[in-house]
């Protein structure tokens, strides 16, 4: 996971002290942003010209319910990755806390109380991921591989295939009220964004995350307790993905033992997408913000072009590997600009 | 710059993609049924060809991994939002599909249920009409003909293959198949088997070299045909376990074939396709009202699977 220079600490340096002698366009090229960015742009012009009805107020409100759940979970994975570690099981833990908190209410919790119950199971799952990968020191990949279809497993045992009913007594209004055309979990998703960005840009612990991420051993050496920075991060990707599921079951106003099937894909995808390296110590939220709005666009607009969705995929694999040979080869060049 | 050379060939990758080509009517088909599932075939097949004999427009839309209802939800928004001029739609779910339904037929598009209903049927969903089987009764009818000639009220074990746990379609067979095992006393165990043919197999031939005593496999889709690859692969003959369940796709047919499936009961899924469609068109262009079909309780067994294996062959059946 380590790679030989910390990237992330460059990368950020850039931005800083060579501002000066830097053209602004070349400063564009660099960003890790700005081929997602461009290709996101570019989808949207062209399913627009396809199916001009693709950009109605319905379908931009259809479009923006359902990319926080996605957004928020590929944060989390987005964090973990710069942080050098990998998660594949948010996919069932966006299953697993719904129910618990709908088994929760069953039992005759208070909603809220049952809400942040089930949001500690998130929790826990991803101390859990963490401390198996920290203390046995294998690979992210294979934990939460195992948690992934231990977790869905439960879901299914817990559940027995049919799901605890939906507790109607409880208010969704704040996590998915609809104003006009917006819901709830689009500012919640702008609060998660921007609250990690904080971390990750401007707190000691987001400078610590690059370096782990970059160059463990570096990292260690300036003193940073590499483990808990993982840790911390493990626990809060199992959290985020929890709570994008809990969204989603309030949207849904059920709770399916097939939620989030194949989500972590879609996750890693989009974090892929919007610049983070797989290596670790490089990567932006604004990156994976923008990935998911790409993949749900994608699937969106298939739909609205009346394209057979068998595409989606397709699409979706050419984005991946385009925009990372974009990334590669425009900040290749962009630094060999003469400015 | 190369860049700009990339983007431009995506685009037209996307506009080759799109044929552009303008019908009277455009219909939308929305289903539950992941892209995987082969079932779905003949259905598709089925509203092809009426779009193609009365020169409409249709699309088919399935999420990408089975039953997975969110992804179908947001795509019969996505749909509402292209404003089609008739949606076909199944109804995996007995409610989460109420509130879409009712707003498109407030916005004046016909909406006709296809394959599976709401359990309460009319009742619960603002749906036209059902073109499918009434599946409790399915279910209760497959027992009964599969375990036709076994005594009543002897200790027979069945297991029942359930690929889409808690979905209504599956519930509602396993829901009937289990109220004839239990008027006829016999005993039965619930799997989930996915529907995936080769997990469902493996799956499957577990249980049956746990559970010997197991008299036959029931199962409320297609996994029939992996319990009679189980089954020859554990050294059974044919016709030792009693095998049975739904649906036409080829594996069942070459498992009535070679004599380990007894029966299949086919629901006939062209139509689930072709009517739909028809009945939309003639909605739209003479204003008629839809109505109720039940495409069926159709069984295919070692009697007649000789004229069906040639439909098959045309994806019909």
């Amino acid at each position: 996971m380590a790679s030989p220079s910390p990237t992330g600490l460059l990368r950020r340096g850039e931005g800083m002290h060579s501002a000066s002698f830097l053209s602004s366009w070349k400063r564009i090229l660099l960003l890790r942003e700005t081929s997602s960015l461009v290709m996101l742009f570019l989808v949207i012009i062209v399913f627009f010209s396809i199916a001009p009805l693709f950009l109605s107020k319905e379908n931009v409100g259809v479009i923006l319910e359902i990319i926080p759940e996605l957004g928020i979970v590929a944060l989390g994975i987005t964090m973990l990755m710069i942080a050098g570690e990998f998660d594949l099981s948010v996919g069932s833990v966006f299953a697993f806390c719904p129910i618990m908190m709908a088994l929760f209410m069953t039992w005759g919790m208070h909603p809220v109380l049952a809400v942040v119950a089930a949001l500690f199971v998130g929790i826990a799952l991803g101390a859990l991921n963490g401390l198996v990968t920290l203390v046995f020191g294998i690979p992210s990949f294979i934990t939460t591989l195992g948690s992934m279809l231990i977790w869905r497993g439960g879901v299914l045992l817990i559940t027995g295939g049919w799901p605890p009913p939906f507790p109607t007594q409880m208010s969704t209004t704040i996590l998915v009220g609809k104003i006009g055309i917006l819901r709830a979990s689009l500012f919640w998703f702008v609060v998660v964004t921007f609250l990690l960005w904080f971390i990750l840009e401007r707190t000691d612990f987001g400078n610590w995350m690059f370096a782990t991420g970059g160059n463990q051993v570096a990292a260690r050496a300036m003193g940073i307790d590499v483990r808990k920075v993982k840790l911390a991060n493990f626990m809060l990707c199992a959290f985020l993905a929890g709570f994008a599921g809990i969204i989603q079951s309030f949207r849904l106003q059920t709770t399916l033992p097939s939620m989030g099937n194949g989500l972590e894909m879609e996750a890693i995808a989009a974090t892929v997408i919007g610049g983070t390296s797989l290596g670790g110590g490089v990567g932006t939220l604004i990156g994976t913000v923008v990935g998911s709005f790409l993949i749900r666009i994608i699937d969106n607009g298939l739909i609205m072009a009346r394209a057979p969705s068998y595409w989606f995929r397709v699409f979706i694999g050419i984005a991946t590997i385009l925009a990372v040979i974009l990334n590669t080869f425009v900040r290749e060049r962009a630094k060999k600009l003469r400015c | 710059m190369k860049k700009y050379f990339i983007f431009v060939l995506a685009g037209l990758l996307f506009l080759s993609v799109v044929s552009g080509a303008q019908a009277k009517y455009r219909f939308t088909f929305i289903s539950h049924a992941g892209e995987e599932n082969p079932f779905w075939a003949a259905v598709y097949r089925g509203a092809q060809d009426a779009s193609k004999m009365l020169g409409v427009d249709f699309m088919f839309i399935r999420p990408k991994e089975e039953g997975d209802l969110p992804a179908q939800l947001s795509q019969f928004k996505a749909t509402l939002a292209q404003k089609p001029d008739g949606i076909i739609a199944t109804i995996p779910h007995p409610d989460m599909f109420d509130e879409v339904i009712q707003e498109a037929i407030a916005m004046g598009i016909p909406v006709i249920c296809s394959n599976t209903d709401d359990p309460e049927g009319a009742k619960g969903n603002a749906r036209l009409s059902y073109i499918g089987q009434d599946l409790v009764q399915a279910g209760y009818f497959l027992a009964q003909k599969l375990t036709g000639g076994l005594p009543r009220g002897e200790k027979y074990h069945f297991l029942i293959s359930i690929g889409g746990p808690g979905l209504v379609w599956a519930e509602q067979r396993a829901k009937g198949i289990i109220t004839y095992l239990e008027e006829a006393g016999y005993t039965y165990e619930r799997l989930d088997t996915s529907m995936k043919m080769d997990v469902a197999q493996s799956r499957i031939q577990a249980y049956l070299q746990a559970n010997p005593q197991t008299k036959g496999v029931i199962a409320v889709e297609y996994n029939h045909a992996s319990a009679a690859k189980a089954a020859e692969n554990l050294g059974y003959k044919p016709g030792d376990l009693l095998i049975g369940g739904f649906d036409l796709v080829p594996e069942v047919l070459a498992g009535i074939k070679n004599g380990y499936i007894k029966l299949t009961i086919d629901q006939q899924p062209y139509l689930q396709g072709f009517l739909p469609i028809v009945q939309l068109y003639l909605m739209k262009e003479y204003g008629l009202g839809a109505w109720d079909v039940n495409t069926g309780n159709a069984v295919v067994d070692a009697s007649n699977v000789d004229l069906v294996l040639e439909l098959s062959g045309k994806r019909v059946r």
